[in-house]
């Protein structure tokens, strides 16, 4: 399966023939700018991902905790999500996101 | 001639200078040279998910290819024995050498040990690596009588886990309460409710006084005032000591930790320190106290990877750390360490937030089940002072004036803040 990243620099960069579980762990792996600080355990949210509209509603949709911290993250819209949440399944074959700008270390 | 970095460890710390020197332009060789068999790999879950689901999964930190596609070279399974002062060589456990132009030590610490009659039995275990929760998780499925020595977040953690197979746990503690270094009295008195709630007994003022079993197999703990617990096996969870051998041997200048400044340098030039085995002063860290958390190790690798790299960078990053026990969800912004008052406030989630205040200025917020309060805090702490009115105002709701304070696009450091306050104004 395929995942496609648009980085903070808008650039894109497509990930393939991933092994990992996550979203955030198949970003972070490929080298991309993203913190991901607490391993994925829901505690930091520093693993911020913008949606692509298409893939949106393919995905489960957010906890109440995942909620709660995308509420106060900088810069949150209606298609935030925390990477870490997102497990890559086949069905999200070709799954589309954008970096926010604060989920990387500057 | 090609220069050479070495880096001495194999988890968060070795990683991350190793990766972050490389995305800061170092293009000289990296050697990273790990005692332990995997790649660095996610320690917090050892003491959680790990003992709790049996999956026998290390998660990596990041995966061979990675470290292959950024040309750093690991040395698995190596220990560095010693390193010669003044030769810049280090003798591995392999029998090779390795020469270096720039040491990094990465050492981490090691689990506290206790010296007591029966400690050293077979059913008595420690948790710091992969290999001891292996062994800890194989040895608990079998277990019914557990006894917890320490009442730290690592014993705690380890309490929840187990009571959540329904053992039957007991946890001993020295001091008055639970996490008595690590967090306010309310803090823990919230935490105690949820173990006792789920049937763990918590034994405070109480020590240990020996072991007594057969065969090198613990039967039963004692503890002072004659207290006698049934135990199946044991854990110990009393802290933890940086391995400092290596420091020793170069003569650097450790207390408690290798002291190094803002840039990650010790005493010795060309030598820098990262993470766990280290100790330093910041804004954040008035009194120096020794910080050992994840944010920390990585944090300040980074800013070892770029100094090494030749970029200059500060290590003043606002501290934070997290745990989880039950549906606890237990997250600290900042240290409290030197704090004068503290208020107790619930959160909209049923947890409840602590803020620490320091001559009028909020310097730590801790929550239980209060994501959103620890965010907003981590937020706010990083880059400004924060009053105690200021948070009147708004009734301590750390979001709320996190919104009201309308900031600028965010970060995690106070660099960073005026980095994009500068952007913005040269917009
Ligand atoms: C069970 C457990 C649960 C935790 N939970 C949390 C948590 O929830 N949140 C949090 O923020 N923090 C947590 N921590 C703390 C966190 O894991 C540490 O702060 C972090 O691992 C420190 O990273 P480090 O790279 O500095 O050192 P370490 O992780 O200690 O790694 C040091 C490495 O160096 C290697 N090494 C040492 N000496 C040598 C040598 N001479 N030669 C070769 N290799 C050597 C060691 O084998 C080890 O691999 C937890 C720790 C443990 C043990
Ligand atoms: S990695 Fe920490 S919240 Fe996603």
């Amino acid at each position: 399966m395929k995942v496609l990243v648009y980085d903070q620099d808008g650039k894109l960069v497509e990930l393939n023939e991933l092994s990992s579980q996550t979203l955030m762990e198949a970003i972070r792996d490929a080298g991309l700018n993203l913190t991901g600080q607490c391993g994925g355990c829901m505690s930091c949210g520093t693993c911020h991902v913008y949606i692509d509209h298409r893939w949106w509603t393919e995905l489960e949709p957010a906890s109440e905790t995942e909620d709660a911290m995308l509420d106060v993250v900088e810069d949150r819209r209606e298609n935030s999500r925390l990477s870490c949440q997102i497990k890559l399944t086949e069905e999200l074959d070709g799954l589309t996101v954008t970096l926010a700008l604060n989920s990387g270390f500057v | 001639m090609r220069q050479k970095l070495l880096i001495v460890g194999g988890s968060y710390a070795a990683s991350e200078i190793a990766s972050h020197a490389r995305e800061c332009g170092y293009d000289e060789d990296i050697i990273i040279v790990s005692e332990e068999l995997e790649l660095p790999y996610q320690r917090p879950p050892l003491s959680k998910a790990y003992l709790k689901e049996h999956t026998q999964k290390v998660m990596p930190l990041k995966s061979a290819a990675f470290y292959s596609a950024k040309n750093i070279e690991l040395e698995l399974g190596t220990k560095v024995l010693g390193i010669e002062r003044g030769a810049n060589t280090a003798l591995l456990s392999n029998g090779t050498h390795v020469t270096f132009d720039t040491l990094a030590l990465a050492v981490g610490a090691r689990a506290q040990r206790l010296l007591c009659t029966g400690a050293d039995a077979k059913n008595v275990y420690y948790l710091r690596s992969i290999e001891d929760a292996r062994l800890l998780s194989a040895a608990s499925a079998g277990a019914e009588k557990v006894v917890v020595i320490g009442g730290g977040f690592i014993g705690l953690e380890v309490a929840s886990a187990l009571a959540q197979q329904l053992k039957q746990v007991t946890v001993v503690e020295t001091q008055n309460r639970v996490l008595a270094r690590v967090v306010s009295p309310e803090i823990a008195e919230f935490v105690s409710s949820a173990h006792v709630g789920h049937g763990v007994k918590l034994l405070t003022c109480r020590a240990v006084q020996s072991f007594v079993g057969e065969n090198g197999v613990v039967r039963k703990v004692l503890l002072d005032g004659g207290t006698s617990l049934d135990a199946d096996i044991v854990i110990f969870g009393i802290g933890s000591a940086p391995n400092m051998e290596l420091a020793q041997q170069l003569g650097l200048h450790f207390e408690n930790g290798i002291i190094v400044d803002s840039r990650s340098r010790t005493s010795r030039a060309n030598v820098f320190a990262a993470g766990d085995c280290t100790r330093f002063f910041s804004p954040f860290n008035l009194n120096g106290i020794p910080v050992e958390s994840v944010q920390n190790a990585t944090d300040q690798a980074r800013v070892a990877g770029s100094v090494i790299a030749g970029k200059d960078n500060v290590y003043e990053t606002l501290p934070w750390f997290w745990s989880d026990q039950y549906d606890l969800k237990l997250q600290i912004a900042g240290l409290a360490v030197g704090a004068t008052e503290r208020i107790a406030r619930p959160t909209v989630t049923s947890g409840i937030s602590v803020f620490h205040f320091r001559n009028d200025a909020c310097i730590c917020v801790e929550s239980v089940n209060g994501p959103r309060e620890h965010i907003a805090a981590r937020r706010l702490l990083a880059r400004e002072r924060i009053t105690k009115q200021q948070l009147q105002d708004v009734d301590f709701d750390m979001p709320a004036l996190l919104k009201l304070r309308a900031l600028p696009t965010d970060g995690e450091s106070v660099n960073r803040a005026d980095e994009q306050k500068t952007k913005v104004s040269s917009d």
